[in-house]
């Protein structure tokens, strides 16, 4: 792993630079029932809060057998907000990804003042509750907020609609890309860009034919946890989406309406096409994180 | 091409890389820029390249100002100190990268390329390695690479930085004299940035030696070597001896010895300090009748043709180490051993006296 | 500095910085400002007394006493997970390693139902609980659940790194000096780690704060006993009190703001220890 000494080490929780490794030496090795109580525990605590969750969505979903499952993730309102969710992904994957990179390349591959708090900046959203996330976009383009008359008189609606619900989905994935590309593009220096520069290559050339191979594994990373968060995202969505079944409804809220009409089996039907995708997303980061461990290790 | 650099100077925040440097590169020559980290080598390399952009002053290329010219249009050959090879392509792609980048109109056909990529690999001795990825090479594979890379989009300058810093002993040297012998079939000017002195006088045409921002001297190997124009370039140039004295009237006084300087004649008491290489130290079990130090033998390294000999002389306040380099002939004639008593005198010496302070 | 500003070759920097700030500013900036020019509109009277009415403050104590009793157990077991992760083979071990960030994963509305679910009087867990007077769901023990999953990955992927990277020599010379394993642990590795292990603790804690989807369905959201303020701020939307929800809102974006500067300061702290090491 390099930490660039410029921006120096920022928390991965999530980062495609993690390597797990065992030592096993016996002078620094616990008591063997030391450590079959620690490893007992551990995996207790991770079964009690993780796989029976996961286990009691697919559960309650099948309750009542697979022609119930079938036709609650099949029915109008159900495929319209699947179609939501993905329209919102859709946008809001590509517009983070131009501004993963762009930020990256301002950040990494250049010196000027203040880029410390610029790179705080980005991390910003992560910080902000979803709720406020979610206020702060009313307070603009509500019918009360600074752009609402404006709207109405040019008859746009964007909160209470898919424009709004577009635009809550960029606010809490805009750190996603950026942040896995801006210590990707640091370690890797300058260098070879300088080189292809020097070797005649336009700016565009450099990009597209040195700089982006060199970050497309951490580009995959950054879109990979962009889209879990863009599709799943719940709060921010639910303030400005008015939840009008059919129309504003993303497969979040769906869950959400399904489950207080006490249409348990429904909701929980939807809920595991989200559970699946959570366990989709969490198969490619491993197999990003597992490619990445090989380059470095060779 | 020639190069010439007038008045340049670069400043990084408080810190001066370059105070006004002038330099005359000429046509054909391979010049190594010789200092130590922080001398401001790399910067000037890569203000030469158009990589990095100077405060004041120009550069010029056969007499035109090229100061302010963009590093695309200075046809200039560059190879990194850590090569830079792309690692997302194979060696083939790396070294026509230069060619295939260019506008359609000036692009050579595919074939063309084909061609004289395999021609470039083939100069470096690495044409069985086309299809390798940069990773798959060992480093001095990668430096040839580098430099064939550089070399694909025919510079009319080739400049490297630190070309050998990277690599393990064995094949650095192998690299230099391949390098050297590169460069007289080719005659292409070519500057090198280096740290190592060996380096810097057996390849190169002429040396400039760099300190703090400010060029020391610039001569051929044998001049900097022999001549040195200050104690900074003596004692970054090999080993010396270091001794203080006096000089007055073109005679000093080092360490009780009184020898002849006539190139000091104008001196007036001054502090001195002087400069001795140890192959220019003599040693011997008599003293001759002229006038010399007494010292004794601590330490004997008689590996290789030479014979390396470690002195102590004076009492044990004023006790100073002499290193003294003798050939094998000569040790077996004086058969010394550890702890005997010898005389040594120096046989040449380098004096630098200290105009600024005047001897109390 | 604008006289050596570094000149670099590489093209693109005007364009790339001039994109990002625009786009930042357009989707983060400006709108949180707008949080900050609207409750400008409130007396100081006027937004003190509505960020402090008793329901609020109740949200308040419910919020920040949950998310803080979320973050400790985190903090321990999240210690201990990453523990075993890094340093005892278990089979099935790269699964679990690639579990931890379900809680990342999974969206919240489906956290907050199937945790519901189960711990509601019938459910898997709730039907054992129950009988011992225990109940989780729609109480504040419910909250805690839900931030404590939610929470999870925080500490295992900031300590893991870090235990990875002690050094194997260190505990070899400590158990040469005659250290036991549990003295070593607290004198040499609890140490080391304990800036990794205070980081997840408050990025955890920041993220419990401003949690809503896992928490509302679990909650029960009972004013004054198990309701939290983001909840307080949607009820507050839904009644058009617009003012009254911002006042609330820039209350909470300014405590994120003081836990993002205490995670920064955090990381400070690790980057340093590291680089006197």
């Amino acid at each position: 792993m390099v930490d660039s000494p410029s921006q120096g080490n920022r928390i991965k929780f999530m980062s495609i630079t993690q390597s797990p490794h065992t030592f096993t030496a016996p002078q620094t090795q616990e008591a063997p029932w030391a450590r079959w109580v620690l490893t007992g525990l551990a995996l207790a605590f991770l079964s009690l809060f993780l796989l029976l969750p996961l286990a009691a969505v697919f559960s309650e979903a099948l309750k009542k057998g697979w022609e119930v499952y079938l036709a609650a993730i099949t029915e109008p309102d159900a495929l319209a907000a699947i179609q939501l969710t993905l329209t919102a992904a859709a946008i809001a994957i590509p517009l983070n990804l131009i501004f993963g990179i762009a930020a990256a390349w301002a950040i990494a591959k250049f010196e000027f003042r203040g880029k410390s708090i610029l790179i705080s900046l980005i991390d910003l959203p992560f910080s902000v509750s979803p709720v406020v996330a979610g206020l702060i976009y009313m307070l603009i383009f509500g019918l009360q907020g600074w752009l609402g008359p404006w709207l109405r008189e040019h008859d746009i609606s964007i909160i209470f609609a898919v424009p709004g619900i577009v635009l809550a989905t960029i606010f809490v994935t805009v750190p996603f890309i950026a942040r896995e590309l801006i210590p990707l593009m640091q370690a890797q220096g300058t260098e070879e860009e300088e080189a292809a520069i020097i070797l005649g290559a336009s700016g565009w050339q450099t990009l597209w034919y040195i700089t982006l191979p060199n970050i497309k594994w951490g580009l995959l990373y950054g879109t990979i946890l962009c889209n879990a968060r863009a599709m799943g995202e719940f709060g921010a969505v639910s303030v400005v989406s008015g939840h009008i079944r059919g129309l504003t409804n993303t497969l979040s809220l769906h869950v959400e309406i399904l489950y207080n009409e006490y249409n348990f089996v429904a909701a929980f039907a939807v809920a595991s096409l989200l559970a699946l995708l959570a366990l989709v997303t969490l198969a490619l980061k491993t197999f990003v994180e597992s490619r990445v461990a090989q380059k470095i290790s060779r | 091409m020639s190069i010439e650099i007038r008045n340049l100077s670069r400043q990084f925040g408080s810190f001066v890389a370059l105070h006004n440097i002038n330099l005359q590169v000429n046509p054909g020559e391979l010049l190594a820029l010789l200092g130590p980290s922080g001398s401001g080598k790399t910067t000037l390399l890569r203000i030469i390249a158009g990589l990095e952009t100077a405060d004041s002053g120009q550069v010029l290329f056969n007499q035109e100002d090229s100061t302010t010219k963009h590093v695309r249009d200075r046809h200039v050959g560059f190879v990194f100190q850590h090569y830079a090879l792309f690692r997302n392509m194979t060696i083939f792609e790396n070294v026509a990268f230069g060619l295939r980048v260019r506008p359609r109109k000036e692009r050579p056909s595919a074939k063309e390329i084909t061609r004289r990529v395999t021609e470039l690999l083939q100069l470096v001795q690495l044409d069985w390695l086309a299809d390798r990825y940069p990773h798959q090479l060992s480093g001095g594979q990668r430096q040839r690479i580098a430099l064939a890379r550089a070399l694909a989009v025919e510079p009319s300058v080739l400049l490297l930085d630190e070309p050998f810093g990277a690599l393990d002993a064995k094949v650095r040297k192998e690299l230099r004299t391949w390098l050297r012998k590169l460069h007289d079939d080719m005659h292409m000017t070519s500057i090198f940035v280096t740290h190592d002195q060996d380096e810097a006088l057996e390849v190169a045409d002429r040396v400039v030696v760099m300190n703090r921002g400010h060029i020391e001297q610039v001569g051929s190997p044998n001049e900097v070597y022999e001549k040195p124009a200050n104690p900074f370039v003596y004692e970054f140039l090999g080993h010396v001896n270091l001794f203080h004295g006096r000089v007055h009237h073109g005679q000093a006084w080092i360490s009780g010895l009184k020898i002849d300087v006539p190139e000091h004649a104008a001196a007036e008491d001054l502090n001195a300090i002087a400069y001795v290489r140890p192959h220019d130290i003599e040693v011997s079990r008599t003293i001759n009748g002229e006038p010399a130090l007494a010292a004794h033998v601590v330490h004997i390294l008689s590996i290789g043709p030479v014979v390396r000999l470690e002195l102590v002389h004076g009492d044990d306040l004023t006790q100073r180490t002499i290193h003294a380099t003798i050939s094998k002939e000569r040790f077996r004639e004086l058969q010394l051993i550890k702890g005997e008593q010898v005389f040594v005198k120096p046989r040449r010496l380098a004096l630098f006296p200290n105009h600024d302070q005047k001897q109390e | 500095m604008s006289k050596h500003k570094h000149h670099s070759v590489l093209p693109g920097f005007n364009l790339a910085l001039g994109f990002t700030l625009l786009y930042l500013s357009l989707v983060v900036l400006i709108p949180l400002s707008a949080a900050f020019i609207h409750t400008a509109k409130l007396t100081w009277p006027e937004f003190w007394n509505t960020v402090t009415a008793p329901r609020v403050v109740a949200s308040y104590r419910l919020t920040f006493g949950a998310s803080f009793a979320a973050a400790v157990v985190n903090a321990f077991f999240g210690l201990l997970v990453a523990w075993v992760l890094v340093r005892y083979p278990f089979p099935g071990k790269r699964l679990v390693d690639a579990l931890i960030d379900l809680p990342f994963a999974l969206p919240t509305s489906v956290a907050g139902i199937t945790l519901t679910a189960i711990y509601v009087g019938n459910g898997w867990i709730g039907q054992y609980l129950e009988p011992l007077g225990i109940k989780v769901a729609f109480t504040p023990i419910g909250v805690f659940v839900a931030l404590t999953f939610i929470g999870l990955p925080f500490v295992v992927r900031t300590v893991q790194p870090v235990l990875e990277d002690i050094e194997k020599e260190l505990e070899e010379a400590a158990a040469m000096l005659g250290a036991t394993r549990w003295q070593t642990f607290r004198r040499i590795i609890f140490p080391t780690i304990l800036p990794a292990l205070t980081t997840g603790f408050a990025l955890a804690f920041a993220r419990a704060i401003g949690e809503y989807g896992s928490v509302i369905f679990i909650a029960g959201n009972i004013p004054m006993v198990s309701e939290i303020t983001p909840l307080l701020i949607i009820t507050k939307l839904e009644q058009y009190d617009y003012t009254g929800a911002t006042a609330i809102a820039v209350v909470m974006l300014i405590i994120s703001f003081v836990l993002l500067l205490i995670i920064n300061l955090l990381q400070w702290w690790i980057r340093h220890r590291k680089a006197i090491a």
